[in-house]
């Protein structure tokens, strides 16, 4: 391990201090040049591109060149008759997905965990992760054939006692099927990262537990979940921080008008408008617009979460 | 003008690559036909690919970076704001001085054919663009297509009223279990169905429509309450399948007989029924009462798309028209309609070019692919023949393109193209209103038209839907159109 330790002298200022750091780690320097390279390049300098959220930006005549037209963008999102239903919706579908997207991982993570045969933990393990490299498109594909009115869920349904039905075309039905194939795409994927928080818990911890008594409940409780709290609590608020953004792919595979209603979201109406002309400021401002909600959930979250649990992102 | 030129020299063009012709070869420039117009006109060209489906960011990269090619091909629909923008920005040139002098063979059509010249050149008559010309009407290749088999069986002929349908369509309740009898279109609103209630858009699914010099949309029309009434009760009869707007393919669905009837491809449903062993008909367009007048038949206009634009910047303007003027000449057209003179098409004793065996029964290029491979079916600006003659699977099997024509022009006595509505054009302001307007009303009025259907919506609501279409802008969108048809006209 390097120590990274910085000998903090509050006497000297910002430069002479940096100047001292940098002699002593200068290879820790170098190494990290690139990173913040690529953070520059591609994420700072680009935030000047905000601009054209402001203006009627035509490629041709550049940021410089383009008419400033202040909020006219904005407030264009923001009167329309659908600004409100496609917000609604794609804060609903969302937390739907931090309810049963986020915290189905985690479960399955624990359960898995507690499995003694590896053989069979292996093999579960391997399946669980075959949906996530279906590509979207196929998944969409077979969601659809399988609820149209000959599909499987309607056999299954009809076994049930339920009329065939076009499922995806229920309202009702929308965001269970939207968020559930959800799920099944990425229970096993997302359950990765917790299985390897898993299996660098102490096992001494686990021996002293057995030995103090503690059954298996008990050694869930107090040992395996505050193992993963930390970055169970990191994944909810960078969840917590994408709540406006979500991609407009999974909805315009899956969606009819017939389910606008519940279907619709700020992505796939901006998609629309795209197809009828290109408007790259309307675009931008309503990416801006989402990002400055993301931004503030994100710090809500992260303070809720420091008072909450004392973990947090910074 | 004389080919092949004498200066000579290369022109760069931007040129989205078929994902058909990307599995033969890395650039155009490889194709025997590319070859073959290049020898021929003297002029030499470099292709720019953008990267498959990337085409929008591609060319915008380069309008920022400043350095486009100097032919750009297709790619108004990249720009924001539209051509008209693009050449007041200076990154499309104007092109209107050039023309005469540099694409004679293109000024020719420009000059001869005045619905071609209101259509390829701007508000104010200048040319920003060199299109496609094609003058030739063709049958639509979507049609109402039924059972044959299953008519013969019951003695029925193809419909040709809204009665007959729902006479066939009981008919294959009754006796075909597990059929769905119809699959409307997944938007609802069917084309070549409107028609009859004369508040169609066009067979091809465009809802705005001209009758009288004044421009309609089916959105705002009464009349739409009699066809989602229809619509409803077929719906609630149980003759439109539940799934109508999931469907993914209307032509396998039949030809797998899980459906009896639907408008779509002819070529693929025969294609794909002479596989399965099955039988289909084409049918006309249903009328409320037979032989009712119909006037929403397709029209070709005889601007055929494809925009081809050259960049402002570029130091080969007259080089770049002298290259696109090539397609426009009797020998140039034949190249890159039919191929490589003398291997694929030869002229025939009629003075129509005629495919040779080697393109018609090439062992090493499918069928579907030969189109693009041993001839130029999509490329940049060009004079285009019908495509009975110059399309080697239209040639190859005449009986699919004898199905597709059936009920075709002529066919159908009661029914003409008068309702036709030429493509607008908007300023950029305008073009941002419509996108804005169209959007809204859209969003509302599908949803709505798919409620009415499926009786999610009662139809008595039907007055509030045409209050809300109103409010929603329906008269600024009309006023928007007429406007611009008016200047269409009067140019």
């Amino acid at each position: 391990m390097v120590n990274i330790s910085t000998t903090r002298s509050h006497k000297s200022g910002f430069l002479p201090r940096l100047k001292k750091n940098f002699i002593q780690h200068r290879s820790l320097y170098l190494i990290s040049i690139p990173i913040v390279l690529y953070f520059v390049v591609f994420k700072y300098i680009p935030m000047f591109g905000v601009v054209i959220a402001f203006q009627d930006y035509r490629p041709g005549l550049g940021i410089l060149g383009s008419k400033f037209v202040g909020f006219k963008y904005f407030i264009d999102f923001l009167t329309s008759p659908n600004a409100i239903r496609t917000i609604r919706n794609t804060i609903v579908l969302n937390v739907y997905n931090l309810i049963f997207g986020y915290t189905s991982p985690i479960i399955f993570a624990l359960l898995l965990n507690e499995l003694r045969l590896q053989r069979y933990k292996k093999v579960v393990q391997t399946i669980s992760y075959m949906p996530h490299f279906i590509s979207l498109v196929v998944v969409c594909g077979i969601l659809k054939d399988f609820t149209s009115s000959y599909g499987i869920f309607n056999d299954l349904a009809e076994f049930f006692g339920y009329e065939r039905q076009n499922m995806l075309s229920n309202v009702d039905l929308y965001r269970a099927l939207y968020v559930g194939s959800g799920v099944w795409k990425d229970l096993g994927w997302g359950s990765i990262l917790y299985l390897a928080t898993l299996s660098s818990a102490d096992p001494n911890l686990y021996e002293a537990a057995t030995i103090d008594g503690a059954g298996r409940w008990k050694q869930l409780i107090h040992i395996t979940i505050p193992t993963i709290m930390p970055i169970a609590t990191l994944q909810l608020i960078m969840k917590v921080g994408s709540i406006m953004s979500i991609g407009a792919e999974k909805t315009i595979l899956l969606y009819t008008p017939l389910v606008y209603e519940k279907a619709d979201i700020i992505s796939s109406f901006v998609y629309r408008r795209g197809l009828q002309e290109m408007n790259f400021s309307f675009g931008a401002a309503v990416g801006l617009f989402n990002s400055v909600i993301n931004l503030c959930l994100l710090v809500a979250a992260n303070w809720s979460a420091r008072q909450m649990t004392g973990e947090s992102m910074w | 003008m004389k080919y092949p030129v004498e200066e000579g020299g290369k022109v760069t063009m931007w040129i989205p690559l078929s994902s058909v012709v990307a599995k033969y070869y890395k650039s155009l420039a490889e194709n025997a036909t590319v070859k073959q117009y290049v020898k021929d006109s003297g002029i030499d060209v470099e292709f720019v690919h953008p990267p498959s489906g990337q085409e929008e960011e591609n060319f915008n990269l380069l309008v920022v970076s400043d350095s486009l090619p100097d032919i750009l091909v297709d790619c108004n629909k990249y720009y924001a704001g539209g051509v008209d923008a693009a050449v007041a920005d200076g990154v499309f040139a104007d092109l209107t001085d050039l023309v005469p002098e540099y694409a004679p063979d293109y000024n020719y059509f420009l000059e001869n054919n005045d619905l071609f010249r209101k259509l390829a050149t701007s508000i104010d008559g200048k040319i920003y663009n060199i299109y496609n010309y094609k003058d030739v009407q063709a049958p639509y290749y979507h049609r109402p297509q039924y059972r044959g088999d299953w008519l013969k069986e019951w003695g029925m002929r193809e419909p040709r009223t809204f009665d007959e349908c729902e006479a066939y369509f009981q008919k294959v309740l009754e006796e075909k279990s597990g059929v769905a009898p119809y699959l409307l279109a997944a938007n609802g609103l069917e084309g070549h169905f409107l028609g009859a209630f004369e508040i169609g858009g066009q067979t091809n699914g465009g809802l705005f429509f001209v009758k009288q010099g004044k421009i309609h949309h089916t959105f705002n029309e009464p009349r739409l309450k009699d066809y989602l009434e229809l619509m409803n009760k077929w719906y609630e009869k149980g003759y439109i399948s539940p799934d109508f707007t999931t469907v993914e393919s209307k032509e396998e669905e039949i030809a797998k007989g899980r459906a009896a009837a639907a408008v779509c491809n002819t070529d693929g449903l025969f294609t794909l029924a002479a596989e399965m062993g099955i039988e289909v008909v084409t049918g006309p367009y249903p009328r409320i009462n037979e032989g009712d007048p119909f006037h929403f038949d397709i029209f070709y206009f005889p601007q055929n798309g494809n925009p081809n634009a050259i960049a402002a910047k570029s130091e080969n303007k007259e080089l770049a028209l002298m290259f696109l003027n090539y397609g426009f000449t009797h020998h140039g057209s034949g190249v890159v309609n039919f191929g490589e003179t003398g291997v694929t098409w030869e002229m025939g004793d009629d003075g129509i070019p005629k495919f040779t065996d080697f393109a018609l029964n090439n062992p090493d290029i499918p069928m579907s692919d030969a189109e693009y491979i041993l001839r130029l079916h999509t490329c940049w600006a060009k004079y285009r023949y019908g495509d009975d003659i110059s399309m080697i699977r239209n040639v190859a099997n005449p009986e699919t393109w004898e199905y597709r024509a059936r009920w075709g022009v002529g066919d159908d006595p009661t029914c003409d193209n008068a309702y036709a509505l030429p493509t607008l054009s908007f300023t950029a302001e305008e073009a941002a209103e419509v996108g804005r307007l169209t959007n809204d009303i859209y969003t509302y009025a599908e949803e709505m038209v798919l409620k009415f259907i499926t009786g999610a919506e009662s139809l008595d609501k039907f007055d509030e839907f045409a209050e809300n279409i109103q409010n929603l802008g329906m008269p600024r969108l009309l006023e928007l159109y007429q406007n611009a048809y008016d200047k269409f006209l009067a140019k």
